[in-house]
């Protein structure tokens, strides 16, 4: 707001004045608060909304004005009521998050700045607050430990995978596999857990898959792999056993492709990214995104169909959901 | 030279849907030849879209799959074709509804034809 | 610039040019006066003599302005330094205060493009900061802006009367 006048504050006042029921005492009131004089602003502020309950500017401003006193819970009383009025403003989305970071709701308040962004990727205080929680959040699951994938024990022998893709279970060889997702018997130790091995129980009653089959199905003809990776470059599940032991450097490249992805989409005003397709000499790659924070990554052979690769990208989007659901 | 650019650039405007078409200078990503239509941004699009192929480049290199000829961009409202013409690039932008394969076909074509 | 503004200036610009580096993935951006000062600047500053790189780049953009003079050619947009390991970009950023010169450096993880693009955004931006608007022309000292607020209190708060 640039610096009114004093012909403004003239008019405004007059006009507040002769009508109690005028909106110049929401100008009037702003004015207030940027000269230092909350008081008078919170008066201002509050003696319009007994005429104009409903003004979301109004209670935005007034969620300023607790702000300012230091009180967040009168602050974030007054931005949730903004949102009711207008579920898209960005300014109650930020000032919620960051009330919400204020009480170290860290989950609240990720959803509320999420919100702000996509409605201001731009907002400079929104993405800093974004990175402080993500830094928050890792280094509070860091203290509660993550979930153990636990040591697989030797390959009894290679399970061969069926060459439809719609029907999800290999074949068995010489001892039954299990369902990946299932519990099993016995922990072993030692090594580590690799693609193609059968899941392991963690020593608790409850099931504890190997993240690195989660693709497994997919995995057939000229696909050569799937990983699902969060926006950081970090691969959460899934195997590419082709790149070896490249995969996580893979990862973290395709971490800043996939932002320029969704920033090419943003500012050329062609909306939120949905895919996207590289074909290089020797392979083809798609990437599309999982939900908010993920990232799915196919690759398949050079020269494999199109649709083929969509039609494995879909199946690869609803296992890596139904992951993220259950353990992310 | 800018005739042969153009010349590349014309079937591939003509491609219904297509509401750009470019060549860039890959390296500085900056456009060299430009049929757009107005509302599109040709620098931005240049700047962009060679920033994506030359980390899509980078991410090809890394996993040992040889260079990238052709990346596609699908958003939810258009999309995105960028094609390998050497130190060039050839770039569509395309609306959500055009016939993408032919896009596709039209950018490598034009492509080719600067390689 | 008066001195006073200064610490204003350079708290405003420091949003708008760590976006810059950010977007563009520069390796340093400084904003600096005719005069060669360093309004702001961030990057990886300790690899540069930054001093010197804002005095020279003053120099240059008074001698590019001297050029475009003789030779007809107007007010200069940009400069731009195709170096063997790294670029230059210089451009003037305008300001209704008074014209300034924002300086890039950047290598192959940017492009000329994308310093182009984003320095277009910044421009933008710094134009529309509070900070550079001249003030109008009914000027007023604090005082009396005090006086006209507390008399714009009395006059909407005259003593309630009953029902208002």
């Amino acid at each position: 707001m640039k610096k009114p006048l004093p012909a403004d504050l003239q008019r405004w006042s007059e006009e507040l004045a002769a009508d109690p029921r005028s909106l110049a005492f929401l100008p009037l009131a702003r004015a207030y608060r940027r000269q230092n004089r909350p008081d008078a602003a919170m008066r201002l502020c509050l003696r319009g909304l007994e005429h104009h309950p409903d003004n979301a500017d109004a209670h935005g401003l007034l969620a300023l004005l607790y702000i300012d006193r230091g009180d967040y819970a009168r602050a974030a009383d007054e931005w949730s009521f903004v949102l009711r009025l207008d579920p898209s403003n960005f300014d109650a989305l930020r000032g919620l998050g960051f009330c919400h970071l204020e009480n170290g709701e860290l989950q609240q308040a990720r959803e509320r700045l999420e919100r702000a962004s996509l409605i201001r990727p731009d907002d400079e205080a929104v993405r800093e607050a974004l990175r402080f929680v993500a830094d928050r959040m890792d280094a509070e699951d860091a203290r509660a430990g993550s979930e153990p994938w636990m040591e697989t024990p030797a390959p009894a022998g290679t399970a061969e995978a069926a060459n439809d893709i719609v029907s999800a279970a290999p074949e068995p060889a010489v001892l039954p596999e299990p369902d990946p997702w299932a519990p099993v018997e016995q922990p072993a130790a030692g090594s580590a857990p690799r693609a193609g091995q059968p899941a392991v129980q963690a020593g608790s009653a409850f099931a504890v898959p190997d993240p690195a089959r989660l693709f497994e199905a997919i995995v057939t003809g000229p696909v050569l792999g799937a990983l699902l990776l969060d926006t950081r470059g970090m691969v959460l599940a899934g195997a590419l056993d082709d790149v070896g032991g490249a995969a996580d450097a893979l990862a973290a490249v395709l971490g800043s492709v996939t932002g320029e992805a969704a920033r090419t989409a943003a500012m050329l005003g062609l909306g939120a990214w949905e895919g996207l397709l590289i074909e290089a000499g020797s392979a083809v790659l798609h990437l599309a995104p999982a939900g908010d924070d993920a990232v799915i990554l196919l690759v398949a052979r050079s020269g494999a169909p199109a649709g083929w690769m969509m039609r494995s990208a879909a199946h690869a989007a609803s296992l890596a959901q139904e992951f993220l659901e259950a353990y992310a | 030279m800018t005739a042969r650019y153009t010349e590349a650039l014309d079937r591939l405007s003509r491609v219904s849907g297509v509401a750009g078409a470019l060549v860039v200078e890959a390296r500085a990503g900056l456009p060299v030849a430009v049929d757009v239509a107005s509302g599109v941004d040709s620098g931005a699009v240049a700047a962009l879209a060679a920033a994506m192929y030359r980390g899509a480049q980078r991410a090809a290199e890394t996993g040992g799959y040889e260079g990238v000829h052709t990346l596609q961009l699908e958003a939810t409202a258009g999309h995105v074709v960028v094609a390998g013409a050497g130190e060039m690039l050839v770039i569509a932008v395309a609306e959500r509804d055009a016939q993408l394969g032919l896009v596709r076909l039209e950018t490598q074509r034009a492509a080719e034809s600067l390689r | 610039m008066r001195v006073a503004e200064l610490p204003r200036v350079v708290e405003a610009l420091r949003a708008p040019i760590q976006t810059f580096v950010r977007e563009s993935r520069a390796r340093i951006a400084l904003v600096v006066t005719g005069s060669g000062q360093v309004l702001a600047q961030h990057g990886f500053a300790r690899r540069y003599e930054v001093m010197n790189v804002a005095s020279l780049a003053a120099a240059a953009h008074a001698a590019a302005n001297a050029l475009g003079r003789l030779t007809g050619a107007g007010p200069w947009q940009h400069l731009h330094h195709a170096g063997s390991r790294q670029d230059l970009f210089l451009a003037t950023l305008r300001t209704p205060v008074e014209d300034l010169i924002f300086v890039v450096i950047f290598d192959t993880e940017s492009s000329l493009g994308l310093v182009q693009l984003f320095f277009g955004r910044l421009a933008e931006q710094v134009a529309q900061l509070p900070e550079f608007r001249v003030l109008p022309s009914e000027q007023t000292t604090q005082q009396t802006f005090e006086r006209d607020l507390e008399e714009g209190l009395q006059r909407v708060f005259q003593p309630d009367a009953p029902g208002r």
